[in-house]
């Protein structure tokens, strides 16, 4: 029988107690919604990274926090750099997945009837669901610099400007990335793929601003209640998904020669100091480098097809660009460290964006299900406590088979379009799987990290049109 | 049949079974077929031979699951049947498989029931009682 006693450190964050070989106690932020819910899985893989090596503080769980493998999803760790380790397993196979959200400057009201036709243009239009599709297909000397400096590339290519860069994580491109660390299999899968949104959780949603709290900022940034927002979910794709895969196999052969003991086999690291470390860190940047152009691909051709097929008046903007699923060199308190966010987003208040005039904390975006929208945060000083992380988004109450059984495709879609979203996708069992029922309430995961002092949020917004892959 | 999916809250949980260890591969590759499968099945089809070497058999396992994720992606194909799989243990203590995997083109209508990014090592298990196997593995969906 798995027992775990959860002590309450104050409102919405509860402590599993440093035992076994746990180096480090576990926290998650939790209201009693969410704590209900809790899946004992969860809590194991939590343990589970609180016993690897040299981590720092505490093994961390966002409220979105659901049963994963080797992390817990919305799992963060820190660990030193360059003396600590670097695992795969605290990062997921699709590097760099992330959420990516534009303003359009034009009313829901304005083009209220033309959403549906829209949808279905997208639809047609963005390369989704499995395999080879892309909007750009580069040579493989050009997909090295891509590699090397993501949507920086792109945007020089020519699709976007200088501004997308200014408000996407790290301007678009990690430095420290290194095409050569990224094997032959990994490129001829990304070469056929980049501008393409994938499938499973992957979307593409067309919003409305429904609330305001933060007045200040969506001022300046231009942002108006009633707002036609556009938002986009996607990642690295297969060349991503290849470089885990090989990375996985090549750790996996090192650590056997040394001998050491994993609670789960995919927590699989190296010190991040040494070749094959410092290797495959660059091969992660190179993946999350391709995620970058990957998005900002998508948003070129949204933002071009928006405009002719929309309203010529359209100004499609973007507001910010989050990643997810990536493991980043930082410094806090003077000390470099390496934060591994699985299903989790970076947010340092310190760091900040123009909008308008005027430069603000940057935002992180926390989309729900596919009927509750989203939220923007502004980032609170008391994000420290996660190593500057917040939630990525709802998180999954139901696993997949449950909600297959439970859901069915074509009430999903009819109750959504009662509520006025028209859902679009590749594949029936999608829809079934990602069920709203099968998500935990957007607003407790919102709640739980404002109350806790995390965050705060700028604005709400409904969605109208969803495009799943 | 001789595989079970297993509820996984993100993921896809797989239980295959089998009186031998060729048959429980062969259960297992059955199961990730399952999820690969054209189901909107195109008219062309080939054959796709196979074949794999290990030190673990479980290693063998994610990495059979990981080359048809790659070619079903690279070249376009989506395995659909199983023609012949045979798994043995060779004299130097590794594992030898050798598979013929039934194969059609994926076309702009394909419809699999969804892709898989990876096979996890997270819970990976493949353990042998009574003359009988079984394996238990997760896929990142």
């Amino acid at each position: 029988m798995y027992k775990r006693e959860l002590r309450l450190v104050s409102e919405n964050l509860y402590e599993i107690e440093k035992k076994g070989s746990m180096n480090v106690p576990g926290r998650i932020y939790a209201n009693d919604n969410i704590l209900r819910s809790i899946d004992i899985n969860v809590l194991s893989q939590i343990e589970n990274v609180a016993s690897l090596p040299g981590i720092i503080s505490y093994s961390l769980a966002m409220p979105d926090a659901h049963w994963g493998y080797g992390f817990p999803i919305g799992g963060v760790a820190a660990f030193p750099f360059p003396d600590g380790i670097i695992s795969p397993g605290g990062i997921g196979y699709d590097i760099n997945c992330g959420v990516r959200l534009m303003k359009t400057g034009i009313t829901y009201r304005e083009v209220q009837k033309k959403i549906r036709p829209l949808t279905d243009k997208l639809f047609q239009n963005i390369p989704l669901g499995l395999g080879q599709g892309a909007i750009y297909r580069p040579d493989k000397a050009e997909l090295s610099k891509i590699l090397s400096r993501g949507a920086q590339y792109i945007v020089e290519k020519g699709f976007g400007d200088k501004e997308d860069l200014q408000r996407c994580d790290s301007n678009g491109c990690i430095p420290e990335a290194d095409a050569e660390a990224v094997s032959d299999r990994a490129k001829e899968r990304g070469l056929g793929q980049l501008g393409s949104l994938g499938a499973g959780n992957h979307f593409i949603e067309i919003d409305v601003v429904e609330e305001i709290f933060d007045e200040h900022f969506t001022r300046e940034a231009g942002i108006f209640k009633g707002e036609l927002f556009l938002m986009i979910h996607s990642g690295s794709r297969g060349l991503g998904h290849q470089i885990t895969t090989d990375w996985i196999s090549i750790l996996m052969k090192e650590i056997r020669k040394k001998d050491i003991f994993l609670r789960d086999r995919q927590l699989v690291y190296t010190e991040a100091n040494t070749e094959a470390g410092k290797r495959y860190f660059s091969a992660m940047n190179a993946g999350a480098n391709f995620a970058f152009a990957n998005r900002q691909l998508m948003s070129h051709k949204i933002r071009t097809m928006f405009t002719q097929y929309l309203s010529n008046q359209a100004r499609v903007e973007l507001i910010c660009d989050c990643c997810h699923n990536i493991a980043m060199k930082e410094s806090i308190n003077g000390k470099n460290i390496i934060v591994h966010r699985k299903g989790a987003t970076r947010a340092d208040p310190k760091e900040k964006t123009i909008y308008g005039n005027k430069s603000f904390s940057s935002p992180v975006i926390v989309p729900g299900s596919m009927g509750s929208g989203f939220h923007l945060l502004s980032p609170e000083e008391k994000c420290a406590d996660t190593f500057f992380s917040l939630p990525h988004g709802a998180g999954r109450l139901l696993g997949r088979k449950q909600a297959c059984r439970k859901f069915k495709e074509n009430d999903i879609k009819k109750e959504l379009m009662n509520k006025g979203i028209y859902v679009k996708n590749y594949s029936s069992e999608g829809v079934s799987e990602e069920a709203p029922g099968a998500y935990k309430g957007l607003e407790d995961v919102v709640e739980t990290v404002t109350k806790v002092g995390l965050a705060r949020s700028i604005l709400r917004g409904r969605p109208v049109g969803n495009i799943k892959g | 049949m001789n595989y079970r999916f297993f509820d996984h809250t993100a993921d896809v949980g797989i239980e295959a079974r089998g009186k031998s260890l060729s048959s429980m591969f062969k259960s297992s590759a059955q199961a990730v077929l399952s999820i690969m499968k054209d189901r909107n099945r195109a008219k062309t089809s080939a054959g796709l031979y196979l074949e794999l070497k290990s030190d673990r058999v479980e290693n063998l396992l994610i990495e059979f699951i990981s080359e048809i994720i790659y070619i079903s992606e690279v070249k376009s194909i989506l395995p659909s049947e199983i023609r012949m799989l045979k798994v043995k243990k060779l004299q130097s203590g590794e594992y030898l498989m050798k598979v013929l995997l039934e194969t059609t083109k994926a076309e702009k209508n394909s419809r699999p029931r969804k892709s898989i990014k990876g096979a996890t090592f997270s819970g990976l298990s493949v353990e042998e009682k009574d003359g009988s196997f079984c394996a238990r593995f997760i896929l990142d969906v």
